[in-house]
Formats: structure tokens, C-alpha cells, sequence
């Protein structure tokens, strides 16, 4: 035998020897097929044949007109939609990849389905499990554990980008795209103004809510389909309301709705986690609105709105209702916010802008002056009893124009202005921690996270920053792309 | 090929080749996460247009393929903070003394020569030796020329021999001379 023949029988004994020390596949090939479930499949119609050279160029000229004609049809399509039906009962679930209602817009391709042909640029739909496109821009976060969370986002796209799930399950360190989403929810969020969807929450592995301008959808198999929320009826019964705010705790889900903004009255409505029935939950008061935020950790929710719009938004005051029983009832908190000294050369009304619950039950209150211009520092206070007495500050981070306050407990505040700062002594000294934050939220007393805008503002962040000391200190985890 | 039709011969499919994929990944990464993730990224790729795999000559060669070009092309095993670490050089389990002299030791010798090539190399002594492919094939495979693949397997033997020489083992004989590099 030759030393060759001999040192090849060797090389694939070892071979077959490695190779069969890597154990069963049975548990790999059931999760592949799992994945599938989720992923579009393109209907070729016919084998593949082999293309001859000569036919390369024709068939690129021929995609080029079809693409450009495809754009026409689209931007024809987007400029023919008028406003929203009124509520209509559930449709059937959306699955990921069909494309549902109207054709979408020129920017939010459909994907390939069976039954219909595709009219407009394809999108590549990016499998569950496999990584998270290149250029992924995260938009909006939501954990159902320190370990466990979900990105929206938006990615590359044949004719520009579409909205992007990204999942993790290690606390960030690594990322693997989402189930595709369908393409009444694909769009640019950076781009759509008000229509598009552009927040996400999650209540356990399955369960899960999408919602923005375009409406309100949910998900209980992991994103993998979904199936669109009715919401109430706008003035007159006209229309849909306006979706301000979800978030959801023990199992059940709140979401603030308004019919319009300004001038319309605020409703809160309250659900079990992954129903689609929602009742109206009563508040202190039903006053117009001109706009609301809901903030919420466990039992402890807060209500921020701006009422008594009749003198123009502009001399709105700020209204906060609290609830300590996840929002079976509510009562009115007394405005915070300590008035400016009198002054004749400005007013002297000082609003709530935003409010952030802590794990512990903490709430605190952006104090900001309702004039801008005064000079005067914005201000943050923070109760330890619901809602009943609050405290300001030793002393206020800096800057007359902040936002993205976050309790992350009585003692680590934090708020973005003109850059992130961090206070560990409930506000009485403030360091700057990260830039500024277009994104701030905490999962525990001591995780959180912070999403910072890639160059141009609202185009999303590539980088997820964590924390786990109460966000005294954060790393990051960058996107590829 | 209507969708259920497709989804039903991807479940077929992945059922009765996973086993022989991953075995191919595994050698290819060093180590089975990186091989798992190696096989599901290649599959579920494949699997919006299965229509297409199902209707190639032999399927399975071509989604062999897809899983030697995705590792060669760096879809795994970048060195970037922003992806998983795929550890490609990663020490693989070693078989334990009472081993030694066994085929283990044999295996352990040939996961460290593949985990000292370059991708391109350890995919051709992969499906090489362990899929028996000619070399013509191979090349075809990795879209490199017939002549490189003969002169990776050359080399891998040499590289093979001198492994094996320094443990002084009694398979070879001293005075065999190997082909030239």
C-alpha cells in the first residue's frame, strides 16, 4: 500500500470519526423545520434551467423596466390612499410574507406570496434565526426579561427599508433577525411620519403587540404571524383613535387611545394579555386632551395628558392619574411641577412632560417651564408613596431642554438632554454617562438600555447600549453594517 | 409547486439530511454550535426558493453547496464584535488518554490540521474525504480551479504525514516518500 493511499484512508477514517462525534441532528432538523413555519416561499412556477450568457443582459434590462415600472405603480397606489376605513371587525391572521389590504407603498415592498402576484419590488425576507441584516437600524425595544427581548427596526430593502424584527436571548450580546413581518407592517419607520409601526412590546415568549400611526397588531406565536386590533371609533364614529401608548405588566395590557389630537377626550382601555377585547376603564376625569403618554412597571402606572386645550395647545396644563392595581382604578395625582417665581417678563407655569415608573415603584416627573426662553432649568421630582408627595432634586442635570427620563430606581435617574445623565443618589449629583439618547428603558431596577440615533436624528440607532449597574455604566453591541 | 407542496419536501428534506450536514458543518467550524447554526442558516435560506432546490439534479449537493460557499464566504466565523463568535479556531474536545492510540487520536489530528487551514482549504479536504467528491467537482463546487484542489490535498497529506511521523506511527514507514509539494 502507498504511503498516499495510506495517509488517505487515515484522513478519512479520522473524518468519518470526528464527523460522527458530533451526535443526533433530530433536535437541530425539528427546529429548522419550526423556523420554516414563519418564511415565505417564492413560487418559481418551473425548474431551473441554464442561462445562456447572451441572456444575461436582456434579462437585466428587462428587471430594470420592471422595476422602475413597479415603482411607478407604487408611488400611483400611495398617492390614492385616503384615510382609514372605520373599524372594521378582526381579518384574519396576517401571515408573515402575505400581503394584506391595500398594495403597499413604493417603500415597503410586499413579499413573494403564492396566491398573488407580486406587482411591486420584492422583498427579501430574511428567515427567523438567521442574522439580523446588515444595516439594521433599531428603533424601539422591548425585554420580558433581563435575557430575553425583541428590536423593531428597520433594515435594507429592495426600493429602500423595511421595518425588521431582531431577537435576542443572551441580554443583548448577540442578535438573530425575527420572524419577516408582513408587509402591512413593513415600512420605513424612519420615513412614514405618523402611518407607520413603529413600537413593540412583548409579554411573554408568544405574545406580543406591534402598534404606531398604522394601527395596532398582535402576535401569540412569536411574531411568526399576526393579526390586526380593532381600535375604537374616531369623532362621530369616523375613523379609528389614535394608539398613544401600550405597555403590559402580569399579564394584562393597557393602552391609552385618544380620538383625536388636540381637542378630543382621552380613554384608557385595559385587556388580558393576548385577547382582543378591551374595556374602558373610567378616569378621574375625561377632559380634551392634546396629547398623553402612559407609564407603567407592575401595579404601578401613571397617566401623563395635557388638558383644557380650549385656549390653544399651547396653554395646556399637564394632568397626571395614577393607579396602584395595573389600572382597575385611578385617581387624580396633583400636578408636581412647583410654579416659576412670578416674573412679568415670562409665564410662570411650570408642565409635567414626561413621568418614568420604576421597578420599585418609584415615580418620577420631568418638570420643564411651559414658555420656552425663560432661562429656567428643567426640574426632576420623585415620589416614593404613589403618586401622594414628591420631592424635587438636590439639584437638576443640567439644560432647560431635556427628555427620555428614566427611573431606573429611587436612587439611579436618569434623563437625556445634552448628553445621558446618570444620577446613583436620586438626583442630588448627575454625571454624564452616554450622548444623547433617542431611546432609554430599564427591565429591572439594574438593566436597561439606550438607543442612540445613527448621524442623522430618527434614522434609528445601529447600536444597542446596556447596562447593569443601574446606568452608572453601558456597552455596547453594534449592528453589523 | 404549491407552498404546502414545498413546505412538505423541506421538512422531508431537512429530516433526512440534517444528520449528514451537520457532520460536514461541524467538521468545517470546529465545533457544533457554530456547526447548528452553520446548517439552520443554510437551510432556512434555501427554503424560500425550495422549489428550486427540490427540482436540482441532486438536491442534496446543492444545498452541500450553499453550506461550504455560506461558511467559506464568512457568513459564519468573522472575527467581529457585532457577530456571534463562531471560535472557527477553536481546540476541539480532545479524546482522553486512555484514547491515545485509538482512531480518536487520529480524529483529534486531523480537527487541528483543519482548523489551521484557511476556509477555502478545509472545505476542499472536507468534501474530499469525507463526501468522496473527485476533484473536478469540488471545483466546481467552490468555483476554483481542478489543479488547486489537487494541490490543497497534497499538501494537507504532507502536512497529514509529518503530524503522523512526529507520533512515530507504526502505520508508515520511515523511508515512504510523499508526493511533492
Amino acid at each position: 500500500m502507498s504511503d498516499e493511499r495510506e495517509l488517505t484512508a487515515v484522513m478519512h477514517r479520522a473524518m468519518a470519526t470526528r464527523a460522527a462525534t458530533v451526535g443526533d441532528a433530530t433536535a437541530l432538523a425539528e427546529r429548522i423545520i419550526r423556523e420554516s413555519d414563519g418564511v415565505a416561499v417564492v413560487d418559481h412556477g418551473r425548474p431551473p434551467s441554464r442561462i445562456h450568457p447572451w441572456l444575461v443582459p436582456l434579462m437585466a434590462a428587462a428587471l430594470i423596466v420592471f422595476l422602475v415600472g413597479s415603482v411607478v405603480i407604487g408611488v400611483r397606489v400611495l398617492a390614492g390612499r385616503g384615510n382609514q376605513p372605520a373599524v372594521q371587525p378582526p381579518p384574519a391572521p396576517v401571515t408573515s410574507g402575505a400581503p394584506t389590504g391595500s398594495p403597499p407603498p413604493s417603500s415597503a415592498p410586499s413579499a413573494g406570496p403564492t396566491s398573488t402576484p407580486s406587482t411591486g419590488p420584492t422583498i427579501k425576507t430574511v428567515p427567523a434565526g438567521s442574522p439580523v441584516p446588515a444595516g439594521f437600524r433599531v428603533f424601539d425595544l422591548t425585554w420580558i426579561s433581563t435575557d430575553t427581548g425583541w428590536a423593531l427596526g428597520t433594515a435594507p430593502c429592495a426600493g429602500g427599508r423595511c421595518a425588521q424584527l431582531a431577537r435576542t436571548v443572551d441580554g443583548g450580546a448577540s442578535w438573530t433577525a425575527g420572524p419577516a413581518l408582513p408587509s402591512a407592517m413593513q415600512h420605513d419607520i424612519a420615513t412614514c411620519d405618523a402611518g407607520c409601526i413603529a413600537n413593540l412590546r412583548f409579554a411573554d415568549a408568544t405574545t406580543g403587540y406591534a402598534f404606531g400611526g398604522a394601527g395596532l397588531y398582535l402576535t401569540t406565536d412569536a411574531g411568526h404571524s399576526w393579526r390586526q386590533q380593532p381600535l375604537p371609533a374616531g369623532p362621530g364614529g369616523q375613523g379609528t383613535s389614535l394608539l398613544l401608548g401600550l405597555e403590559i405588566a402580569d399579564g394584562t395590557a393597557l393602552r391609552l387611545v385618544a380620538g383625536c389630537l388636540p381637542g378630543c377626550p382621552l380613554t384608557l382601555q385595559r385587556s388580558v394579555v393576548g385577547t382582543s377585547s378591551w374595556q374602558s376603564v373610567p378616569l378621574p376625569s375625561g377632559g380634551m386632551t392634546s396629547g398623553g403618554q402612559l407609564a407603567r412597571a407592575g401595579n404601578t402606572v401613571v397617566i401623563r395628558t395635557s388638558g383644557n386645550p380650549a385656549g390653544g395647545a399651547g396653554r395646556a396644563t399637564s394632568v397626571l392619574f395614577g393607579s396602584t392595581d395595573g389600572g382597575a382604578r385611578w385617581r387624580t395625582i396633583t400636578e408636581p411641577c412647583p410654579a416659576l417665581p412670578a416674573n412679568a417678563g415670562y409665564s410662570s407655569e411650570v408642565d409635567t412632560t414626561e413621568v418614568s415608573v420604576a421597578g420599585d415603584g418609584t415615580i418620577a416627573v420631568l418638570c420643564e417651564p411651559r414658555q420656552a426662553g425663560t432661562g429656567q432649568p428643567a426640574t426632576i421630582m420623585t415620589s416614593r408613596d404613589g403618586g401622594a408627595s414628591f420631592t424635587v432634586t438636590a439639584s437638576d442635570p443640567g439644560g432647560s431642554t431635556l427628555d427620555h427620563l428614566a427611573a431606573a430606581s429611587g436612587s439611579d435617574l436618569l434623563v437625556s438632554g445634552a448628553g445621558l445623565m446618570h444620577s446613583a443618589d436620586s438626583g442630588a449629583h448627575w454625571q454624564r454617562v452616554l450622548a444623547p439618547v433617542s431611546y432609554l428603558g430599564f427591565e429591572s431596577e439594574q438593566v436597561g438600555r439606550a438607543l442612540i440615533d445613527s448621524a442623522s436624528a430618527g434614522q434609528g440607532s445601529a447600536v444597542v447600549w446596556t447596562t447593569i449597574d443601574g446606568g452608572a455604566h453601558w456597552t455596547a453591541f453594534t449592528f453589523p453594517g | 409547486m404549491t407552498e404546502q407542496t414545498s413546505s412538505a419536501e423541506f421538512a422531508l428534506f431537512v429530516r433526512a439530511h440534517t444528520n449528514d450536514l451537520l457532520r460536514s458543518a461541524y467538521l468545517l467550524t470546529g465545533n457544533r454550535a457554530a456547526a447548528e447554526d452553520l446548517v439552520q442558516d443554510t437551510l432556512l435560506r434555501l427554503y424560500p426558493s425550495w422549489s428550486r432546490v427540490s427540482a436540482a439534479d441532486v438536491p442534496m449537493a446543492y444545498v452541500r453547496r450553499s453550506l461550504t460557499n455560506n461558511f467559506i464566504n464568512g457568513r459564519r466565523g468573522k472575527n467581529s464584535p457585532a457577530q456571534r463568535e463562531y471560535l472557527v479556531a477553536d481546540t476541539p474536545e480532545r479524546a482522553t488518554p486512555t484514547d491515545f492510540a485509538g482512531h480518536l487520536a487520529d480524529a483529534d489530528l486531523v480537527q487541528d490540521l483543519l482548523a489551521s487551514l484557511p476556509p477555502r482549504a478545509r472545505a476542499v479536504l472536507v468534501l474530499r474525504f469525507l463526501h468522496d467528491l473527485p476533484d473536478e467537482q469540488i471545483a466546481a463546487d467552490l468555483d476554483i480551479r481542478a489543479g488547486t484542489v489537487r494541490s490543497i490535498v497534497s499538501r494537507s497529506l504532507t502536512a497529514l504525514r509529518g503530524e503522523l511521523a512526529r507520533r512515530d506511527r507504526p502505520a508508515l514507514s520511515p523511508q515512504s516518500k510523499g508526493r511533492p509539494s
